[in-house]
């Protein structure tokens, strides 16, 4: 029986095996040079293709989740899955005081890691959300594009924004036709923990020094790239316990075509 | 404005609570395997006092002073006579096995064969760091890891009763 499936869907020609399906972007393999690298001689590192949501989950997707799901719901989560503030603006399991397009917010790393796995998908490496989000609209890496940096910047300098007002249809699409990473919130990826420096430190202190203190931000391999910089060091505040205001999460998928690639 | 920071510390307060009563064995975490192949579910410690942290083998300089750090718990221990198992699990999902677990047990001098050493996929092994919040990543270049170093002591049900930080331990205080 499946290999039927199967065949029928080559019959069907490649187009459809290779373009995800809606809602989703396909992003092609590559490579990437991150923030933080033990050296400045630091070499880039490849990233396998994966399939990603275009727009990060919205309320809207987080109650059809929790119809279906509701060891998930505020009453019965497992207390160290997430904090005091888990779903705070909502009423009820499904009424939430936000637009059903406004991201998810106020989500803990364990939920954003249910629901995506309830998708078949995943929550990106940090890694792959930096790719995608190191895209403009017209370059794969703008990363060193200082017109783009500005932009991030004065976005992190505003004050909070209302992020149950903002719907994810009004965002533009980058390079990769991915939309909302920057903008309206931040995004938990599935090692939001990590510090791309020298493994060897033993004093705990000298961990996250790269990221915060001036002196110590030497390690940085893109000093220009500031807007980076200042997402690690608040990734590396996290616990995957909290539920933040402005924090939401987007899926990634390890994709039939991605397979198929590779076997190519 | 004074009873606002009270509310606030009350909020907090209950909070906190609330989740150092609950066991991290009700987390529902994947199987281990153990260095001599034999599966491990988390579950198994209940009923024990529990000091857990995590390392991997081909790391040089730090692990080998956290065994060292263990090593030194486990004595005072003994000393108070409190009676606890030792778990120690590996960051690296990707080259530890339960084979180098079993090597490493014999090259950090762990002399008690009752000390589990664990190795897990990478999902339940990020699932596990998180839970205890041990912050660990991989740099792709060279394929070492980065991480906190912390040993966590859990009660017979499974509850975190304190965390201790950093590569040395001179604590006279009881843990349990």
């Amino acid at each position: 029986m499946h290999s039927i499936v199967i065949i029928l869907f080559f019959l069907l020609g490649g187009v459809e095996a290779s373009s995800p399906p809606k809602g989703k972007v396909h992003i092609p393999a590559g490579e990437f040079s991150p923030l933080y690298g033990l050296d400045v001689l630091q070499k880039s590192f490849k990233i396998e293709a994966f399939d990603v949501d275009v727009n990060p989950v919205t309320n809207k997707d987080y109650a059809a989740f929790l119809k279906t799901h509701p060891e998930w719901t505020k009453n019965k989560v497992f207390p160290l899955f997430v904090d005091s503030k888990y779903l705070d603006y909502w009423r009820s399991d499904s009424k939430y005081n936000a637009l059903s397009d406004a991201p998810i917010t106020m989500i803990s790393w364990y939920a954003a890691g249910a629901f995506c796995e309830s998708k078949n998908g995943r929550l990106l490496t940090t890694l792959e959300w930096e790719y995608i989000a190191a895209a403009s609209e017209t370059q794969a890496d703008a990363s060193k594009d200082p017109e783009l940096n500005q932009k991030l910047l004065d976005l992190y300098s505003k004050p909070q924004i209302d992020t149950s007002k903002q719907s994810v249809k009004l965002g533009k699409p980058n390079f990769y036709g991915v939309k909302n990473l920057h903008g309206i919130i931040w995004e938990w990826t599935n090692d939001f923990n990590s510090f791309f420096i020298a493994s060897d430190n033993r004093s705990d202190g000298d961990k996250s020094k790269n990221m915060f203190c001036g002196a110590g931000s030497i390690g940085a391999k893109e000093k220009e790239n500031y807007a980076a910089f200042i997402r690690y060091g608040y990734r590396g505040s996290l616990q995957a316990r909290y539920a933040t205001k402005n924090l939401g999460f987007r899926c990634a998928y390890t994709t039939s075509s991605v397979v198929e690639e590779k076997k190519k | 404005m004074i009873f606002k920071s009270v509310f606030l510390v009350l909020v907090m307060f209950s909070a906190n609570v609330l989740a150092s009563e609950v066991s991290l064995y009700d987390a529902k975490i994947g199987e281990f395997k153990s260095d001599d192949e034999k599966s491990v579910n988390l579950k198994d410690f209940a009923g024990k006092k529990v000091v857990i942290s995590m390392v991997y083998t081909s790391c040089q300089s730090a692990c080998p002073l956290m065994i060292k750090k263990l090593l030194k718990i486990e004595k005072k221990l003994k000393e108070e006579s409190v009676n606890a198992q030792f778990v120690v699990v590996s960051f690296d999902s990707k080259f530890d096995t339960p084979k180098k677990m079993s090597l490493f047990r014999v090259s950090q001098g762990i002399t008690n064969p009752n000390w589990k050493l664990l190795v897990g996929n990478d999902k339940d092994t990020r699932f596990l760091s998180n839970l205890l919040e041990i912050r660990y990543s991989r740099n792709p270049e060279d394929e070492t890891i980065s991480h906190d170093n912390k040993v966590i002591f859990l009660n017979e049900k499974g509850v975190i009763v304190q965390t201790s930080e950093g590569l040395s331990y001179d604590s006279k205080e009881k843990v349990f």
